[in-house]
């Protein structure tokens, strides 16, 4: 389906993935869940959902064959928002801004902002805040998730205890500590794509894509970030994809309803397999579509099944 | 007059008297009200917009002169689906483009209190312009956001017939405020963004009978004072 030869100036994505014995997001303060009181569902915050989008986005454009010849040779200067780099250590912003001007041979770092601006693939998808005094360079976001990404169910939290795999220095200490998962999560993200704005970040952009090529990119690279290309740490790696439906909502009658209330639908609210997630996603999914103007989404990518309709 | 509904997942709305504070203020200043007629009208961000003459810092310029032109008045109203409004903490790992701190730090924890599921009436006296601005709220140019651009909102139920809500009220001393500002324009001169006007509008008027918007409820804008040095 060409889902740019329309009027509308929106996209909608509707994308679902599982999480079993993993700890997608926690608050970086109590280091706990995100937790609705009342409910049980759990949810990510919206930063750290794209910052699996933006890694990937990295990975994806270096395989990609249009973006290869041309960042195919760049380690660091592809994405720019990251906490670490390729060499492992963490970068400030003095640093990533200096490997975006060695990795590109910019011989002239004049209003370095604007440029990297053109040059990174993350920005003109999820924005950019440039706080340089003589620096034009603040993007609006073109994507953002409509609500923050949330289990349509209740989730179990498992606790285990684990003994870390040094001791510490006292003797009769095993160095143990406590460590939470959730033992099952099936997370829904509605995301919008402002192609207006997207059109308006991608204008002379070093990737010389058009906005449809755009969008594929930025599709394949969330696939991949829960697929081929998911994080490989404890709490990240057993994540992975279900589906992803794509369509163009005709914005004077739809209006977003947070997928994270199929929780009222359901007939069980606790799941705690993915054969009783995928079960009850079947049963309630094309009915969400329905109801938030998707009767007719393409489904882009799917595993295990499932069906829109 | 035109009425609005709004509606979100979360809003964050920056206290402007409390530089870095992350606790978001109950609801929508005026001047963010200002702005959400700008984002349904098409007129290009502040952020992204040129100077403005002497002001230093970029302007929504086409903004500014709409609300020059129409005298806008605003007015706004709780209605989620709490009889109070609800905040939550929602504290995150961000990356911060910061020229300032410690030049190893590129991301900070950022202790973030939002308004949750924040739903809010929005009424807008602009004269002449109204069937403009109605046409453009059945159509906003822009995704509009509540303060921050990581709070999408979405505009429903447009109508021209005023309804009987608990309207945030203008006062000195609130509960629970939103500090009411102003746009300078001579900011060379007066070295200020914002004036403050010591007031707030109150969001917090449970105890208080709905009923239709009136003078006690509706604020200019982001009206636009020359400011003394």
């Amino acid at each position: 389906m060409n889902t740019i030869a329309h009027s509308s100036n929106h996209i909608w994505i509707l994308f679902g993935w599982e999480a079993q014995q993993a700890a997608p997001n926690r608050d970086p303060y109590t280091n706990l869940f995100h937790i609705e009181p009342g409910t049980g569902q759990i949810y990510t915050s919206e930063e750290h959902f794209k910052h699996h989008w933006r890694r990937a986005l990295h990975e994806v454009a270096r395989r990609h064959s249009k973006l290869a010849p041309l960042y195919g040779d760049k380690v660091e200067a592809i994405t720019y928002y990251r906490k670490e780099g390729y060499d492992g250590e963490f970068h400030n912003v003095e640093s990533r801004r200096k490997a975006f001007a060695t990795e590109w041979a910019l011989k002239d770092t004049a209003d370095l902002g604007a440029k990297i601006a053109k040059m990174a693939l993350d920005l003109p998808l999820f924005g950019f805040v440039s706080a340089g005094k003589k620096e034009k360079a603040t993007t609006i976001n073109s994507i953002k998730p409509l609500f923050m990404p949330s289990t349509f169910h209740e989730s179990e939290i498992i606790s285990l205890g684990v003994n870390n795999a040094f001791p510490s220095n006292d003797a009769k200490s095993a160095g143990s500590s406590m460590r939470q998962m959730l033992r099952y999560g099936h997370f829904l993200s509605l995301i919008e794509i402002d192609l207006r704005q997207l059109e308006e970040n991608t204008k002379n952009h070093r990737a010389g894509l058009s906005v449809e090529e755009w969008v594929d990119l930025a599709l394949a690279a969330l696939w991949a970030a829960y697929t081929t290309d998911r994080k490989p740490s404890v709490s990240q790696r057993n994540q992975f994809a279900t589906f992803m439906a794509v369509w163009r909502p005709d914005l004077r009658v739809d209006v977003p309803k947070n997928p994270a209330d199929i929780f009222g639908a359901l007939d069980s609210k606790l799941i705690r397999t993915s054969d009783e997630g995928l079960a009850e996603l079947k049963k309630h999914l094309p009915a969400y579509l329905e109801a938030i103007g998707g009767a007719n989404a393409e489904m882009r990518f799917c595993r295990r099944g499932l069906s829109l309709k | 007059m035109i009425t609005v509904e709004m509606h979100g997942g979360c809003g964050f709305f920056r206290n402007p008297l409390e530089s870095g504070t992350q606790y978001s203020s109950p609801g929508p200043a005026p001047s963010a009200i200002a702005g959400f007629a700008g984002i349904a009208l098409g007129f290009r961000s502040q952020s992204a917009g040129p100077q403005a003459g002497p002001i230093p810092w970029p302007v929504a310029a086409d903004l500014l002169e709409w609300l020059r032109k129409t005298n806008c008045r605003v007015a706004a109203a709780w209605i989620g689906g709490s009889p109070t409004i609800q905040r939550r903490s929602h504290n995150v790992n961000a990356i911060k483009d910061a020229f300032r701190g410690n030049p190893g730090e590129c991301f900070v924890r950022q202790e973030q209190v939002l308004v949750w599921k924040p739903s809010y009436l929005i009424a807008f006296d602009a004269g002449e312009a109204e069937e403009e601005l109605e046409r453009a709220l059945r159509e906003p140019y822009w995704r509009p956001y509540f303060g921050s651009r990581n709070s999408p909102a979405w505009f429903t139920a447009v109508s021209r017939t005023p309804r009987a809500a608990r309207w945030a009220r203008i006062c000195k001393d609130p509960q629970d405020g939103t500090p009411i500002t102003q746009t300078v324009i001579n900011a060379q001169e007066a070295g200020e963004r914002l004036v403050l006007r010591d007031t707030f509008w109150d969001y917090s008027v449970l105890r208080v009978e709905p009923s239709l918007p009136d003078e006690r409820h509706f604020v200019a804008a982001g009206a636009i004072l020359p400011a003394k040095a």
